[in-house]
């Protein structure tokens, strides 16, 4: 009897199937899937009975957003979830990276935020040439122009 | 992480942060640089921080004069007031009266003897407008030469997107000897422009010393009208960028409201409808101007709360918590859930006679070193025209000219006062009214 149940469940809950760039396949339950806009635009196109192939999200990437969708669709109370999202974004800055340009993507608008919140932690209290560090920017200011700019708001940098 | 991150990433990511930082980020790269200097992205971060109850900080003004600055965020977390040590506003060359205004994160203040000073206290930056009102903005009474007592009442601070110029108004009102209420009228300073002009109003401030709230380009008061002073109080909100009173429909409040203050809580009208010995209903307009869209967020019993006029300054971070200054003495979180008070005490701070204001850390500069040409917003509407001509006035060795014009428009007055400092050419712009 038991198992019957069971079996009824997991017939009317539709688990759409998603295909990274690397052509590894995610099953996914709609409820969970449809979290991001960039997928219910694809599902409502009619690609929610095939594959829905999501080009610019690697295989290892695609894993952790998926993890993502299905733990914020598992109806976790509020305090779990802001513990399972801390330890979440707690990852080196290359995942973090890999992970921001995925959800942007996908169109995560919670998850984008919490990363984005990451990300914005991690430059607090940072100088300048650290921030450059955190994001592989390249300084192309003239010594003199950067010492202008200090200048405007020396007291910022105290 | 790489150097390919898409521009509404960064900006996504940036605009969480607070202004310190922000101008640190200034001198990571070019496109940071010019990214954080854009308009786009200022509004984007004070969206941001008005979204979250984030990046504000609280002032307060103390009756010597002098002022202290509280950590917003942390105050919210439930944790004792971090004052601000040594922030140079705190060492200003004369003792402030009052906080006339706070928008965009510019707050304006009246110094003693009338002059205005107008700051972005996170970027540190100032512009000072010396006494130019009639009238100094703490003055609750004084006598006219007819005989006329003349009633300080109201006084606000705001932005008009029209013209992209800061305003600070000050509303008074006379006394006829006979005792009857003769008139209201409102300055209006233009802080780009340099310029002043004058305006009826139809209402009278029921408050002594009202501070305008500021939303949506408008100034707020709670009034009555003047052909029907025993009536119904009403909301009217003073639009900056068309020089118009408009009412703001009120909720229905139902009968025996005794008072009625008004605010701005997470970014909407909100009003405080007392019931003496009941307490007080509090309503949020979630969309301005939108009578449907007025709901009672909260009400608190007179058992917990008494007072005589409540400002609300705003939300917690997390939203649970309002914080109120009640009839400038007592400063305080009521938490929504628990239906409770706690009181702002922390060792050796007194909390007597003063005035608070809540300002957001913003990157909006005070204002443009040069005036833009851009005219004024035209205004049409059915009875008056309004014209603009441009004076070209050239003065010598004078001191201060004091240029005054009236334009009578049916019963409308429309008067124009100018300052105008030495021996430098101005262009002054003049909005006259005429009828067609």
């Amino acid at each position: 009897m038991a198992s019957s149940e069971s079996t009824t469940t997991s017939t009317t809950t539709k688990v759409l199937r998603l295909k990274s760039s690397d052509n590894e396949i995610f099953g996914v339950e709609e409820k969970a899937a449809l979290q991001s806009e960039t997928i219910k635009s694809l599902a409502e196109d009619g690609y929610s009975e095939d594959v829905i192939p999501l080009f610019n999200v690697e295989k290892k990437t695609l894993a952790k957003i998926v993890e993502w969708l299905n733990k914020h669709a598992s109806g976790s109370s509020k305090e779990e979830l802001k513990r399972w999202d801390a330890d979440f974004v707690d990852v080196d800055k290359d995942v973090l990276y890999d992970l921001l340009l995925a959800s942007n993507y996908l169109n995560i608008e919670v998850l984008l935020h919490q990363l984005a919140q990451k990300v914005a932690d991690m430059i607090k209290g940072k100088k300048p040439e650290e921030i450059r560090q955190l994001f592989g920017i390249k300084n192309d200011f003239t010594p003199e122009e950067e010492a202008e700019i200090r200048r405007e708001n020396a007291w910022a940098f105290e | 992480m790489s150097s390919y991150m898409p521009l509404e990433l960064i900006t996504k990511i940036l605009s969480k942060l607070d202004i310190q930082t922000l101008l640190r980020c200034r001198s990571v790269s070019k496109q940071w640089c010019s990214l954080i200097d854009g308009n786009d992205f200022m509004k984007t971060h004070m969206n941001q921080s008005i979204k979250t109850n984030t990046n504000n900080t609280l002032f307060i003004i103390y009756e010597d004069g002098h002022l202290d600055l509280v950590d917003f965020d942390t105050l919210c977390r439930g944790n004792n007031p971090i004052f601000l040590q040594g922030h140079p506003i705190t060492r200003l060359r004369k003792p402030i009266d009052l906080f006339i205004g706070s928008c965009n994160g510019l707050l304006s203040l009246a110094e003693e003897d009338g002059g205005i000073l107008i700051c972005n206290p996170s970027l540190q930056k100032y512009k000072h407008i010396p006494p130019f009102f009639p009238y100094t903005f703490n003055t609750i009474l004084m006598f006219s030469s007819n005989g006329e007592m003349v009633f300080g009442r109201g006084y606000g601070f705001g932005y008009d997107a029209a013209s992209n110029d800061y305003e600070v108004v000050r509303i008074v009102q006379f006394l006829k000897p006979d005792a009857q209420w003769k008139e209201s009228e409102m300055t209006i300073y233009s802080a780009m422009k340099h310029l002043s002009w004058v305006i009826k109003m139809p209402y009278l401030v029921l408050a002594k010393n009202a501070m305008g709230v500021y939303l949506w380009g408008a100034l707020h008061w709670i009034v009555s009208r003047f052909d029907n002073l025993t009536g119904t109080q009403v909301i009217v909100g003073f639009d900056l960028g068309v020089d118009e009173f408009r009412e703001v429909p009120p909720p229905d409040y139902g009968d025996n409201v005794t008072s009625l203050d008004v605010g701005v809580l997470g970014g909407c009208l909100c009003a405080f409808a007392k019931f003496e010995g009941v307490g007080v209903d509090v309503w949020v307009m979630k969309e301005y101007g939108v009578k449907e869209s007025w709901s009672k967020v909260f009400l608190i019993s007179s058992s917990i709360l008494c007072y005589n006029s409540v400002r609300p300054l705003g939300y917690s971070n997390e939203g649970g918590m309002v914080l109120l200054e009640l009839d400038r003495e007592r400063l305080l979180w009521y938490e929504i859930e628990k239906k409770r008070v706690v009181d702002f005490v922390t060792e050796g701070w007194k909390l007597d006679d003063f005035d608070a204001i809540l300002c957001l850390n913003s990157l909006f500069v005070p204002m443009h070193e040069h005036p833009p040409t851009k005219k004024r917003k035209m205004v049409k509407n059915r009875d008056t025209i309004k014209i603009f001509e441009t004076i070209k006035i050239h003065i010598g060795l004078v001191n201060l000219i004091q240029l005054e014009i009236e334009i009578a428009s049916q019963s409308k007055v429309l008067k124009l006062e100018r300052q105008v400092n030495y021996s430098l050419g101005y262009e002054l712009l003049l909005l006259g009214s005429v009828p067609l």
